[in-house]
């Protein structure tokens, strides 16, 4: 993946670190090409705890920034990921 | 028949991921102060009470009250308390009606999940500073429960969704205990590290099997591990672990998320169990954590299932893995347990041949809870395939219709009915089963579906209802033209075929 700054997240940007995941065939396949949009909730993306593991991963990778062991939820919306991400670098 | 407490159980959460020393004393007092309550509330031997318990210490206390009270315990599948839906509702009356409980057991202050309020008897436990008699012999509380007496019932997946209840009575449970230490070479020099759940059989067995010889325990609770899974080999580290207990998905997930500033180099050894294990996931575990001081040969593949206690076949203490045709070897059966590979017509097959795998000893259960009861000297049908070969055995597959993830086992047909609903589609018009994937170390769980109307919106709305439901990520969702579903002549779904066509390409 290509490596951004730390800062500047944007929906478009977690997105893609979704799709990356998902053709990674760590997150639901669906999630490469189908529809995600900010409201979007863990949940309603079918990802379980253990995609969960895998995004915080990534996105600790991404960011450079340990992320809280309550960073993400299964009601955790895309739009608050990106707004954590920006909180927090 | 005993057990050997040791000074001090450890546990380890994410309000002290330092871990805390609790004395075994204490634990046994109150063990002793937990039948006393169970007593109170007219539970008579025999009874079986239920476990909805998240503290180390309250799980460990209740077991053990719990036949001191001569009663028989149950923990309760993750199910129970995943999520608020009808058919939950429906899968926990469904236990109920087979485990018919005297009582539920719950931590003083929780709160229960909907779907378990209101409908069993509670009792709340006192609080875990409560007072208890540190003089309470832990001998004492299992005196006078014989091998035949019921020990615990662990609910299974049954292909058919239903629950499900094997029956583990004293008897077999010993022996699977010490054909496992026998096994593993475990002494009180031990320590065992554990993450895995209760209801789960690898979860038990983390808790009991240290007791069998006098070792040290160190529990932490699941939902430490599942929020920060470095915390698992971390806490190895900390308290130089000897012998843990983890399946492949926890490898696959440290091998990507390193783990720092460790030294596993107590690390003796890993029961790795719970769903198939690949190749590709020891390797790349091995070879993350060569530089923490894994060794070769502490990663031991091992098989077995809740109806066996927990252990059917495990690996040689020291000796590396092996592969036969991309699969890997589970070690040869455990002492006292016998396997025999059949074919279809249920013959023995040649060595090397895959075929079912039956299994019978001194540790398989003799019945699941309130069906008919199975001969001791009859072999039990594990639903599993594999083949043998120079005495050590390798898994390949299954026939029993059951997708499997995180050790976490799911009917097929409860995620076929979720999809179904979902989209608002009959009965067998969607097929669900794992597919192997060695190539990324995993069990695909693929999800076909006969619908007319199909698109991202009806892609979505399935992924997020099974996941809602069950917790369970589906990796695949398909749509395939009406009729291309393989079915049996009167019309039963076929989801093995189902599969090898996924898997050919042809649908």
């Amino acid at each position: 993946m290509t490596q951004q700054s730390s800062a500047n997240w944007t929906e478009e940007r977690v997105i893609g670190v979704l799709r990356e995941l998902a053709k990674n065939e760590e997150l639901p396949a669906h999630l490469v090409t189908g529809t995600i949009t900010g409201a979007d909730t863990v949940e309603t993306l079918g990802i379980d705890s253990i995609g969960g593991v895998a995004l915080i991963d990534q996105l600790e990778t991404e960011s450079g920034i340990p992320l809280p062991d309550d960073f993400l939820d299964f009601d955790t919306t895309v739009a608050s990921i990106t707004q954590q991400m920006n909180a927090l670098a | 028949m005993n057990f050997i407490w040791p000074e001090n159980f450890r546990f380890v959460g994410k309000s002290c991921p330092e871990g805390r020393e609790v004395p075994g004393r204490i634990i046994a007092g109150r063990s002793a102060l937990i039948a006393e309550l169970l007593k109170a509330q007219g539970v008579l031997p025999g009874d079986r009470v239920a476990m909805w318990l998240t503290e180390g210490e309250n799980q460990v206390a209740a077991m053990f009250g719990c036949w001191a009270a001569g009663a028989t315990f149950c923990v309760l599948p993750s199910f129970a308390g995943r999520s608020n839906t009808e058919r939950s509702q429906l899968r926990v009356d469904d236990v109920w009606s087979v485990l018919q409980p005297k009582l539920l057991l719950k931590g003083a202050g929780a709160e229960l999940p909907d779907v378990l309020a209101g409908t069993v008897d509670v009792l709340e436990l006192p609080a875990l500073d409560a007072e208890v008699d540190e003089t309470s012999d832990p001998d004492a509380l299992i005196a006078g429960r014989g091998p035949d007496d019921m020990a615990f019932i662990q609910f299974t997946s049954g292909s058919t969704g239903g629950a499900k209840g094997a029956v583990v009575r004293f008897g077999q449970l010993m022996a699977n205990l010490n054909a496992i230490a026998e096994r593993t070479e475990l002494t009180s020099a031990d320590c065992m590290v554990s993450w895995a759940p209760l209801y789960h059989d690898m979860g038990l067995m983390a808790v009991l099997l240290p007791l069998s010889r006098g070792a040290d325990i160190v529990l932490m609770e699941t939902d430490h591990f599942v929020r920060r899974p470095t915390a698992w080999l971390e806490t190895i580290s900390r308290f130089g672990g000897t012998i843990s207990t983890a399946p492949p998905t926890a490898l696959k997930l440290l091998s990507r998320r390193k783990a720092q500033n460790i030294d596993l180099s107590s690390w003796r050894y890993a029961w790795i169990g719970g769903e198939m294990v690949f190749p590709t996931i020891l390797k790349g575990f091995e070879d993350t954590y060569a530089d923490a001081g894994l060794a070769q040969g502490v990663l031991q593949p091992t098989y077995g299932m809740a109806e066996t206690v927990v252990g059917i076949s495990c690996g040689i203490p020291g000796e590396p893995w092996s592969e036969q045709n991309g699969f890997i070897s589970c070690g040869p059966p455990l002492p006292d347990m016998e396997l025999q590979i059949v074919d279809e017509a249920g013959s023995p097959v040649a060595t090397g041949t895959q075929g079912q795998i039956m299994v019978r000893g001194p540790s398989v259960m003799q019945g699941y809870l309130g069906l008919d009861s199975f001969a001791p000297e009859a072999w039990f049908d594990t639903g599993d395939l594999g083949f043998e070969t120079a005495g050590r055995i390798y898994i390949t597959g299954r026939t029993k219709d059951v997708l499997k993830r995180g050790a976490e086992s799911f009917p097929a047909t409860v995620v076929e009915a979720i999809a179904e609903d979902a989209l608002g589609l009959r009965t067998g018009r969607a097929a669900a089963f794992a597919s192997q994937r060695p190539d990324i170390g995993k069990e695909e769980i693929v999800l076909l579906v006969e619908s007319r109307d199909w698109g991202d919106e009806q892609v979505r709305s399935v992924a997020a209802a099974v996941t809602k439901e069950l917790g369970l990520q589906v990796d695949v969702i398909r749509n395939v033209k009406g009729g291309r579903l393989p079915r049996t002549s009167s019309g039963k779904l076929m989801r093995q075929k189902a599969a090898a066509l996924y898997r050919e390409g042809l649908v």
